[in-house]
């Protein structure tokens, strides 16, 4: 059982916030929270009353037995003695009952908010571009919807509660103990500041131990990944006791990290328990010396033992509680961080499409884009009529696959205008735009799913039949069939059931099943063997049919299907037509068919 | 009534000690998701079907013997800890000693002048508490974690002997939880759980002890609440431990859902998916919240009630007590002495339920590190091995035939294969995929062992040679590429460590890579990974061909070196490796035809038999020859070259080749 936010939570927890201060916290980061909050109002109120009622509870137990000493037990009063303790009986189920809903409520309002805010962060950054996916690792906007996400509950509603409930118990006993005697009451409270800084000086000492003890084990965790995804190349080097000797260094690290933690936490105990004690021996000597000399009764001073008892809990909390804050509050700034970022392709207010529906005629008019500063697509014309396929050649970094992704509206382009018959893709409602254009990427992207449901991807509401129809007709289906499971294949981790090719033609099955009026293929340079190739360049056949395809050619088969061949060089046009024409008139493209195709079209036919 | 803690948390689904949560902990926690469980579930041990949940499928006591003896070499320093905590148990239990002595004596009994010496007394004595906890503390958390650096070496250790075939079923995030995450839970079992248990145990024993010598009567009393605490205890555990693991099972799916939505973005964003994404992260989501809150309920009603207990009987004891004080056969100190010791109980009996808690997830914990520990490792050095001398490079394959999953019939992925390579020649392996070309170049490195036959190289069984001398001979680059987060340097010398920059380039020269290199502002410095400059497949291919090259061997095998390299760099490659290639025995698979055309030898391979196969001589290339055959080599040969030629006909008349039909088997044309 771990749980979290109690006192050695919150010496352990977030440990990397440290160097975050609270006034750093973006002012909209609280309003935007208490928007959440506000929906569970009544609930959180509910919650706060059963917290006050469990505090005084806690707080009436020490009380309930003074009274019991001095009034009914010196008195001899047998009576008023079973009323109390049949009172202090009661409490206890009044306790049990009161804890039991705050406990529960203020989970439901935490985990509730956690879950809004959870949901609308994802739907936020899905919303976001592609430039944001490509800046962003995927382990820290995961880091944000998990971790950060639940930290923040943990502050809006057991959090805030305890520290609250801190507040209270502290501010209780302190009154009490005036009440009951205010002279012993100063003395005990003495003892404050030595629990205070003892324990804020150690809890910010071990904030740093542990969070190099997570560090150390993050890389211990690292060293095993690349050990056991390297396992194979390690012992096919025979070098398996370097990797050892690595290993060892960093779980040597990891030891002595772990060393210096033990020492502080190995501190923690004893100063809470020397801390307690200091206020007990305070209690006794002093409030001994007061009942015997009459000032107090001995209920007063049973009473002030069990305060003191009580007193040291609350203190500790509270003299973390900055820690916690602190790390509650940059977890929230980095939400507060990714809320506040509009996305950077954003929605049309006023979507707009031609009449008769789209048909897939493409214009680039002088179009100018760059990821960065500096420019990738220069002033860039170019149409593609309805039906036409059009491929793309160029050598790397020529600009080729930025061209797809301004078409499919991955990003905004800096100058001119992408328009699909004749409307801006900027003015074209995002499901609209995506129903009428896909990109088959290079890197073929599978889910962990079955291959079937990889395909239907591509249109949810597909049945089975037609499902097997788009791999048909991807001629995928041979090959799916051949797998041992059939469509009901899963996709293996990262895919690696599968080959290259075998990937490819998934995709394609999945664009087919799609069936959009524009399809932009960015092929494959990766080898595949002669058969898997043969059926790809079938396939093509059968994408292409009745809709505009813009293909990023790397086949020399590829070229000689296209209506027309673009030769991109530097993010510019520097010629097209067909492959005879291009071939006896343009330099860049007899450059790159010297370059890529001659050698591999000789070969083969050589022997014949 | 209440003591200290007047609070409930909502548990938390994950440990405190772990790393960030960054990258590779997100991989574990996917790797490790119940809703992958089917994907990387093959046979055999059950590494790769772990989802780091408790669980016990055998009885707990052998595991916990076993985790038991990892601390016998530390008896010595456990025994001063036992002692330190018969020290501490003793003085702890003196407080309400001296309070009730203090009361009766002191207080009420007119010895005015000994209330300080007392309270002093209380203070000196939880000084030497405290110096004595701090020792046995530190010497505990010392101890147990110096057992699990131990113990996680020898599981890394381990797995860097276990062979291909363990790699092949195991999951990377499962077994990286297993080294860090399961031995570092078991820190706690060495480090607290173990100590804790035991001197909790003695200051309830000294507790009652005390309780019963002061007055029989009210310490009977008292003794009857214990076993409602310590059941109220086993209820707990009992409920919150399956809606702990409910709760982690939603957290590992939705981690996996937000993760795969993640890392597939493009195609969620490509195909307008962004509404089916969303509902299904709103979905994986609500049934976090709703096993949070269930786990919070439990919580919230079992946590307190010890303390209710406690609170019930601490009514009692001053009802009784005070009616005792009233007929005067129970002093005011003692009175106040326990209601003082009951609340000293709390925490321990609270401790022995977590502690428990911890030697229950230890064991499962253990269990799962114990499972990597017994898996034995498929290729061994045989007893009487010997180093493999310096060879020529003659390898031969006499009637091998070698399944994955251990030899059942039908499954064999290679039947009865004889071939024979004579030093220096290059032999081109053929086929489709599936074929077992890979599958046949592995058997040369003792990656896997052959059920049947026999492989010599210069006549030495390499079974017979040690392991490590048979691979130093063999240099392979592997068909999935490889870098680790290194620098380019470093990664290209990763085979050879004492090799000198300029044998680093001559391999980077080699494999085309030299120039790109240079380029970077760092050069051969530049860190390769996460951190690193991003390489392009073929960048990764010519840097993990360099790797092999540097290592000199004298037989070279390439798998598919070229696949992601682009026409003209392999044409260059091709040249440079020409050169290395001379003097070395050298096995080649490509897919490219036209690349395996210089090969002395050429075997095709189809359902893991040699099919076809052909040596050149002076007269004719093998290629040559096996063109001539027209068989599965020629089929081949005229697949790819019609693939590459179509477009120069008009894409009508019919296919080139016959879309399957739907249920024919691929591999069966």
């Amino acid at each position: 059982m771990t749980i979290r936010g109690g006192f050695m939570g919150r010496l352990q927890g977030g440990g990397r916030e440290e160097a975050y201060r609270l006034r750093d916290l973006d002012r909209q980061a609280l309003p935007m929270l208490w928007r959440y909050l506000r929906v569970f109002k009544s609930r959180l109120l509910v919650s706060l009353l059963a917290m006050l009622v469990v505090t005084a509870t806690t707080l009436a137990a020490p009380y309930l037995t003074k009274v019991a000493l001095d009034t009914y037990i010196a008195a001899g009063d047998m009576r008023g003695l079973t009323l109390i303790s049949l009172l202090y009986l009661a409490l206890n189920g009044v306790y049990w009952l009161a804890i039991y809903w705050q406990g529960y409520l203020s989970a439901w309002v935490g985990q509730h908010v956690v879950h809004a805010i959870r949901r609308d962060l994802y739907a936020h950054v899905l919303r976001q571009s592609m430039a944001f996916h490509e800046e962003e690792r995927v382990g820290q906007i995961m880091s944000r919807l998990t971790h950060d996400v639940n930290a923040l509950a943990d502050l809006a509603s057991s959090g805030a509660l305890n520290l609250i409930n801190d507040v209270f118990s502290l501010l209780g006993i302190v009154a009490i103990m005036a009440l009951l005697d205010l002279r012993l009451a100063l003395v005990t409270l003495a003892s404050i500041p030595v629990v205070m800084i003892s324990m804020g000086l150690l809890g910010k000492q071990m904030r740093r131990t542990y969070r190099e003890v997570q560090q150390a084990l993050a890389e211990v965790n690292t060293g095993v990944e690349q050990g056991v995804t390297g396992m194979r190349v390690v012992q096919s080097l025979s070098r398996e006791s370097f990797t050892m000797e690595q290993f060892q260094d960093l779980s040597l690290r990891n030891l002595r990290a772990n060393l210096r933690a033990a020492l502080l936490f190995a501190a923690v105990f004893p100063t809470m328990t020397i801390t307690n004690t200091l206020g007990l021996a305070l209690v006794l000597g002093y409030g001994g010396m007061r009942v015997a000399g009459g000032a107090i009764t001995i209920g007063v001073l049973l009473a002030f033992i069990g305060y003191v008892h009580r007193f040291f809990g609350p203190l500790r909390e509270l003299s973390l509680v900055y820690n916690a804050f602190q790390s509650a509050a940059a977890s929230l700034d980095r939400i507060a961080d990714y809320m506040g970022r509009e996305p950077r392709v954003p929605e049309p207010a006023q979507p707009r499409r031609p009449e008769g529906g789209f048909e897939g005629g493409i214009a680039f008019q002088n179009v100018s884009f760059g990821y960065g500063p500096e420019r990738v697509l220069h002033n860039l014309d170019l149409s593609v009529h309805v039906g036409e396929t059009v491929a793309l050649v160029g050598s790397t970094g020529a600009g080729k696959s930025t061209v797809a992704k301004l078409l499919a509206r991955l990003y905004d382009v800096d100058e001119g205008v992408v328009r699909i018959d004749g409307v801006d893709v900027r003015q074209i409602a995002s499901l609209d735009l995506r129903r009428l254009i896909t990109l088959v990427p290079q890197d073929v992207f599978l889910f962990a799913d079955t291959i079937r449901e990889n395909i239907r991807y591509g249109d949810p509401h597909a049945s089975n039949e037609e499902v097997e129809a788009a791999a048909w007709r991807a001629q995928a289906h041979g090959p799916i069939v051949g797998l041992p499971r059939g469509y009901d294949t899963a996709v293996g981790e990262l895919g690696a059931t599968l080959s290259g090719g075998q990937r490819q033609l998934i995709a394609f099955a999945r664009a087919l099943l799609a069936d959009p009026r524009v399809l932009v293929l960015d092929e494959a340079t990766a080898n595949v063997d002669a058969y898997t190739e043969a059926l790809i360049q079938q396939a093509m056949d059968e994408i292409r049919r009745d809709r505009t395809t813009l293909v990023i050619a790397h086949r020399f088969s590829t070229l000689r299907r296209a209506d027309r061949i673009v030769v991109l060089e530097d993010g510019r046009i520097v010629g097209q037509g067909s492959h005879e024409e291009l071939i006896a008139s343009n330099p860049t493209y007899q450059r790159l068919y010297r370059r890529q195709w001659a050698d591999a079209r000789a070969a083969p036919s050589q022997p014949r | 009534m209440a003591q200290q803690t007047n609070r409930t948390v909502p548990p938390r689904e994950a440990p405190d000690r772990r790393p960030p949560g960054n990258g590779p902990d997100q991989a574990a926690d996917t790797g490790r998701g119940r809703g992958k469980e089917s994907v990387g579930a093959g046979s055999g041990p059950g590494i790769g079907r772990g989802d780091g949940r408790p669980r016990l499928s055998g009885p707990a006591w052998p595991i916990v013997r076993r985790l038991l003896r990892y601390m016998r070499p530390h008896a010595g320093v456990l025994s001063g800890v036992i002692l330190a905590a018969l020290a501490t148990t003793a003085i702890e239990l003196a407080p309400p000693w001296i309070i009730r002595l203090s009361v009766d004596r002191y207080i009420l009994g007119g010895q005015t002048g000994r209330i300080w010496w007392a309270a002093g007394g209380l203070l000196i004595l939880s000084l030497v508490q405290g110096a004595v906890d701090l020792f046995r503390l530190y010497l505990t958390a010392q101890t147990g974690h110096g057992i699990v650096f131990e113990l996680r070496n020898a599981v890394f250790e381990h797995l860097t002997r276990l062979s291909f075939s363990f790699y092949d079923r195991a999951r990377t995030g499962d077994l990286m939880a297993r080294v860090t995450a399961d031995t570092d839970v078991l820190s706690d079992f060495f480090g607290r759980a173990a100590v804790i248990v035991l001197t909790n145990m003695l200051t309830l024993i000294g507790i009652l002890v005390v309780l019963l010598v002061w007055d029989w009567r009210l310490g009977l009393l008292y003794v009857c609440f214990l076993p409602l605490i310590v059941h109220g205890q086993w209820v707990y555990a009992r409920r919150v431990r399956p809606a702990m693991a409910r709760v982690r099972r939603a957290l590992s799916g939705l981690t996996s859902v937000l993760q795969e939505s993640m890392a597939g973005i493009l195609v969620v964003k490509l195909f307008g998916r962004e509404p089916y994404q969303r509902e299904r992260v709103d979905g994986q989501s609500a049934a976090y919240r709703e096993a949070n809150i269930g786990a919070a309920r439990i919580t919230s009603l079992w946590m307190p009630y010890a303390n209710v207990i406690m609170g019930v009987g601490a009514a009692l004891v001053l009802w009784a007590g005070g009616a005792g004080v009233i007929a005067g056969f129970v002093t005011l100190g003692t009175l106040i002495g326990f209601t003082t010791y009951i609340q000293m109980l709390l925490r321990p009996i609270r401790q022995t339920g977590m502690m428990l808690n911890v030697v229950m997830r230890s064991v499962a914990a253990a269990e799962r590190v114990f499972e990597v520990l017994d898996t034995q490792p498929d290729v061994q050095d045989a007893p009487d091995a010997y180093p493999l001398p310096a060879v020529e490079g003659h390898v031969r394959y006499q009637g091998v035939t070698f399944a994955y999953d251990g030899g059942s019939q039908g499954a064999e992925a290679l039947r009865s294969v004889d071939l024979d390579a004579a030093p220096g020649e290059l032999v081109a392996l053929v086929g489709p995929s599936g074929a077992g070309k890979t599958t046949l170049v592995h058997l040369l490195p003792r990656f896997y062992d052959a059920q049947e036959g026999q492989i010599t190289i210069d006549g030495h069984d390499i079974r017979r040679v040690t392991v490590g001398s048979l691979r130093d001979a063999i240099g392979i680059a592997l068909q999935s590429v490889f870098l680790f987060d290194a620098s380019i340097g470093e990664n290209i010398a990763y085979g050879n460590p004492r090799a000198t920059q300029d044998q680093i380039e001559w391999a980077a020269r080699t494999t085309q890579i030299h120039d790109f290199i240079r380029s970077l502002p760092l050069g051969y410095g530049t860190p390769v990974g996460e951190r690193g400059v991003r390489l392009s497949g073929g960048q990764k291919q010519r840097i993990a061909l360099a790797r092999v090259l540097l290592t000199d061997p004298r037989i070279l095998i390439l798998d598919e070196p070229t696949s992601s390299v682009d026409a003209e760099t392999e044409r260059r490659m091709q040249q440079a490796l020409a050169e290395v290639r001379a003097g070395r025995t050298t096995f080649v698979i490509a897919h490219r035809l036209w690349t395996v055309r210089q090969a002395d030898q050429i075997l095709v391979l189809r359902d893991g038999r040699i099919v076809e196969r052909a040596r050149g001589d002076a007269g004719r290339s093998a290629h040559e020859t096996l063109l001539e055959q027209s068989g599965l080599y020629r089929e081949l040969h005229d697949l790819q070259f019609q693939a590459e030629a179509l477009g120069a006909k008009p894409p009508a008349a019919g296919a080139a080749i016959p879309a399957p039909a739907p249920g024919t088997r691929r591999r069966g044309r």
